[in-house]
């Protein structure tokens, strides 16, 4: 169990985070790159320390600034594995994962026989004898993980797993790194700047913008009720905002946000300042101005078409409305409407596809 | 443009430097080499005087080597990975002697280690006196030798990534478990390097030792200076110190270029 | 005393001859200096001559090279150019001859006797010549390669045979050396610095710039070594002019008086002999 309040000083900004995280769960750390993400990692492994604050874990205290607690990254029971992995290149794979145990003072044998289970573990025992440099770059990072786990930690703190292997070899990793961390008893922290791994990995997730926690949650949270427009975009998720100013009989409200009136579905008891979240796949585009029923209607020009990873069958398409919208199309739509950038569209969504949340 | 031409040209260029680089090194040594009648060098061995100085120089720079090892490692270490306040300050100090006229050094030496010189009083009560004795040859050469040792160790030190360091801590292993199984491993061959420039910048130490220690066959005569004083009595004899001084001079390098420390690694 | 009319007469002609060479002295433009090579114990003295004689000829510049005189006559062997050659023994000059590098004969022009120099604190509290002998001093001598090395050891033996310090002295003396410098400066500095409890030098090192921190042992006269200073012209220097005019200076009333004022002694009149035998290095 992790229970964790973290002063940290960067250039040009203070970062304040503080997190409770159960035994067993992972917590993922998501945001943009510079936000602070892995130097609260470095802080909680003992390499960085914070202004103020204090890291707890399983009842001990590892940083207490308050109480001039700060034990050395060697004191504490902790397994960090750096975005550049960082394996030893002098060393051969077994001796590599053995290293904590034997610093720690266990005898060669019964250490490198640890070491084998850990290998085996992430499934690459058959590596042993090989040198980090003769891997691939989805075996160094199994190897990686291993070194950390050898030596049971409490903690568990992993910097951007996946961002250096390449993309069939990511989504090979991903789901084994998933079902890993699912098994693992302890306490683990990652971070990440992709979306799609924070919701794959993080049993809680924390979005850090602008030097604080801007949500944290479980994904469905995050998805479905994202509290700013940083994570609603971090999560790939319209987001509006305004006042609720009267429910229609039929499970409809009219809301009205700064860039006009929107009509959502809202249950009745819903009431006040709200947000709206509308899903990029609920928004159809249109050439000219659909005639019907379709409430809420948008017009701007295309500022950005990115086609979907892996293989572009869905496509993004970035508006430039009031308010900005972001919209999922399959690609057959999209050429079917002949869409590209620069030209002027008209987008929709129904109010059934909206959610809304105070 | 022309790039045929330019290679050719950049290809004159830098075979003329490698040249003027040969024959500012290698002409030298050459007409040295060139100078001793081939038995000579056997003969010259003989002479007990010869013989005296030799060893002396092997014991003394072998002695002076491992001193700067031993202090020079933690310094090292020191220098590449602390700040601290005057760090640039010790810095500078420990490049000093490369940079000090080796008898400016000497002088230096004998100021703080004479008789009368700052340590002087204190040494004399522990019935230590420095000066003519074969131990200041060591203390003069391990002076002059510090910082060949320093400089490319330092600098091995610091380039082992940090990361490196963090990770061995984070997985439980003291600084002191680091520093044995990963920062050295891992600069072995600035060690190496290091190693054989003090070695032989020890072995060569002429000004400092006979302003410090002074000069007695058998005692502070080393190879270095017995060839200069030789130098003026018989220059053939002269010579041929010389060339045994390269030779020697020339092993120990060899051996420790070759020295395969670890050659698992890497 | 053959070598004492030897040396008269080469002496007289030189004189002569160079009284002649500078006659017509002609101060026309820039001449290029003269380079003189002199024993290091000439070093202070030299210094001196040159600008007394620089306040007399304002357009001639002297350079100088001080050295032990073994090394000096290597370097001449070697290649270096220079104009006049000062070495502090008649061996090292006779070496030059021998190996081609002097123009004309070699002149005797000053001689320097031995004195040992103490530390002016004097902390091993030596007296006397006998003292040099008592364990546990540290002596420091020149090296045999080095004139006023050989001396020293000419001068304990000579000790040992006639100076009633038991024949045994010079034996002494040399167990408690304990450095062989490769020039007499070496020995001033190590005594100087108080390393030394004793040295060996001329006593015009005695009487140099180190004065003030040297005590001194006097040696009486009738065992002293007088060493006697030649000096000569070279072969292929920049300004043999300027050289010999240098040189006449030396040999001067005034240039022997500044050598006087450093502690050398001039040369006993009429004889310009050495004190010692000519013996084979």
């Amino acid at each position: 169990m992790l229970d964790c309040r973290l002063v940290v000083r960067r250039e040009g900004f203070t970062l304040e985070a503080a997190f409770l995280v159960a035994a067993g769960e992972t917590l993922v750390l998501a945001g943009e790159s510079g936000a602070g993400k892995s130097t609260l990692l470095r802080a909680l492994a003992g390499l960085y320390d914070p202004a103020a604050g204090h890291i707890a874990v399983d009842g001990v205290r590892w940083f207490d600034r308050a109480a001039g607690i700060s034990l050395a990254p060697d004191r504490r029971s902790v397994g960090w594995v750096p975005q550049d992995l960082a394996l030893f290149p002098h060393l051969p794979v077994l001796d590599n994962v053995a290293f904590g145990l034997r610093a720690r003072g266990e005898r060669g044998s019964r250490a490198r026989a640890r070491a084998r289970e850990a290998l085996a573990r992430v499934g690459v025992a058959d590596l042993a004898a090989r040198r980090p440099g003769q891997l691939s770059g989805g075996q160094q990072q199994r190897v990686a993980l291993a070194r950390a786990l050898a030596g049971e930690p409490r903690l568990l703190l992993l910097d951007e797993p996946l961002s250096a292997l390449d993309l069939p070899t990511r989504r090979a990793v991903r789901g084994e790194l998933r079902r890993l961390l699912a098994e693992l008893p302890c306490t683990t922290v990652l971070v990440t700047h992709n979306a799609v791994e924070a919701l794959l990995f993080g049993d809680r997730i924390a979005v850090l913008e602008g030097g604080r926690i801007a949500q944290e949650g479980n994904r469905d949270e995050l998805l479905r009720r994202p509290r700013s427009g940083y994570v609603a975009e971090f999560m790939g998720v319209n987001l509006l905002r305004g006042q609720l100013r009267g429910h229609g009989g039929d499970g409809l409200a009219e809301v009205l946000t700064a860039d006009g009136p929107v009509i959502v579905a809202a249950p009745a008891n819903v009431e006040g300042e709200i947000f709206v979240a509308v899903s990029p796949r609920e928004i159809t585009l249109y050439r000219e101005a659909p005639v019907g029923s379709a409430r809420n209607l948008y017009r701007g020009p295309v500022l950005e078409m990115v086609p979907e990873p892996p293989f572009g069958e869905r496509v993004r398409v970035v508006l430039g409305t009031h308010p900005r919208l972001v919209a999922d199309v399959t690609r057959e739509a999209a050429v079917e409407l002949g869409l590209t950038e620069g030209d002027e569209v008209y987008a929709s969504f129904k109010a059934t596809g909206t959610v809304t949340y105070p | 443009m022309k790039p045929g031409l330019g290679t050719l040209g950049l290809r004159l260029l830098t075979g003329l430097c490698l040249g003027l680089l040969a024959v500012l090194l290698l002409l030298p040594v050459i007409a040295l080499i060139l100078r001793v009648p081939s038995g000579e060098l056997f003969t010259r061995l003989g002479d007990p005087i010869v013989r005296q100085a030799l060893v002396l120089s092997l014991e003394a720079s072998l002695s002076a080597t491992v001193i700067v090892i031993l202090l020079g490692l933690p310094a090292a270490y020191l220098l590449a990975t602390r700040d601290f306040p005057g760090k640039r300050v010790v810095e500078v100090l420990a490049d000093l002697p490369m940079v000090l006229p080796p008898t400016v050094s000497g002088l230096a030496l004998l100021l703080a280690f004479g008789r009368v010189g700052l340590l002087g009083h204190s040494l004399g009560l522990l019935g230590i006196s420095l000066p003519f004795t074969t131990a200041a040859v060591v203390v003069a050469q391990a002076f002059m030798a510090a910082p060949f040792f320093l400089a490319p160790v330092r600098a091995g030190f610091a380039a082992v990534e940090s990361r490196y360091r963090e990770v061995a801590a984070t997985l439980g292993a003291s600084e002191r478990y680091t520093f044995f199984h990963v920062l050295l491993p891992l600069s072995w061959r600035a060690l190496v390097a290091g190693t054989a420039m003090s070695a032989a910048r020890a072995l060569g130490e002429f000004g400092a030792t006979i302003t410090f220690a002074g000069n007695l066959p058998g005692v502070t005569q080393t190879m270095p200076l017995a060839v200069y004083l030789e130098l003026q009595n018989d220059l053939e004899a002269a010579v041929a110190l010389s060339v045994l001084l390269l030779c020697v001079s020339f092993g120990l390098l060899l051996a420790l270029r070759s020295a395969r420390l670890g050659a698992r690694f890497l | 005393m053959a070598t004492a009319r030897f040396f008269r007469a080469r002496r007289r002609a030189l004189a002569v001859v160079l009284a002649l060479g500078t006659a017509p002295a002609t101060v026309a433009a820039q001449h290029s200096p003269a380079t003189i090579f002199a024993a290091a114990s000439l070093t202070e003295a030299f210094r001196a001559i040159a600008a007394a004689y620089h306040n007399g000829h304002p357009f001639e510049r002297v350079n100088f090279n001080f050295a032990g005189s073994q090394q000096l006559v290597l370097q001449l062997t070697e290649g270096a150019k220079g104009d006049l050659l000062a070495t502090a023994d008649p061996q090292w000059m006779r070496e030059a001859q021998a190996r081609g590098l002097i123009d004309g004969d070699p002149v005797p022009f000053v001689r320097n006797l031995l004195v040992v120099i103490v530390p002016r604190a004097n902390r091993a509290g030596l007296h006397g010549l006998e003292d040099l002998a008592r364990p546990g001093v540290k002596v420091v001598l020149g090296d045999q390669a080095v004139p006023v090395g050989r001396y020293s050891r000419e001068l304990l033996d000579g000790l040992a045979a006639r100076g009633g310090l038991g024949a045994n002295y010079a034996k002494q003396v040399m167990a408690n050396v304990v450095s062989l410098e490769d020039n007499v400066k070496g020995v001033v500095s190590k005594v100087e610095l108080g390393e030394a409890d004793a040295g060996i030098v001329y006593r015009s090192d005695a009487q140099g710039a180190a004065a003030p921190a040297l005590g001194q042992i006097e040696i009486p006269d009738s065992l002293n070594i007088a060493a006697l200073y030649p000096i000569a012209l070279l072969k292929g220097g920049d300004n043999p002019d300027l050289a010999r005019s240098f040189l006449a200076y030396i040999l001067s009333p005034a240039g022997q008086e500044i050598l006087e004022r450093f502690g050398f002694e001039r040369l006993p009149a009429g004889s310009g002999a050495a004190s010692r035998p000519a013996t084979k290095p």
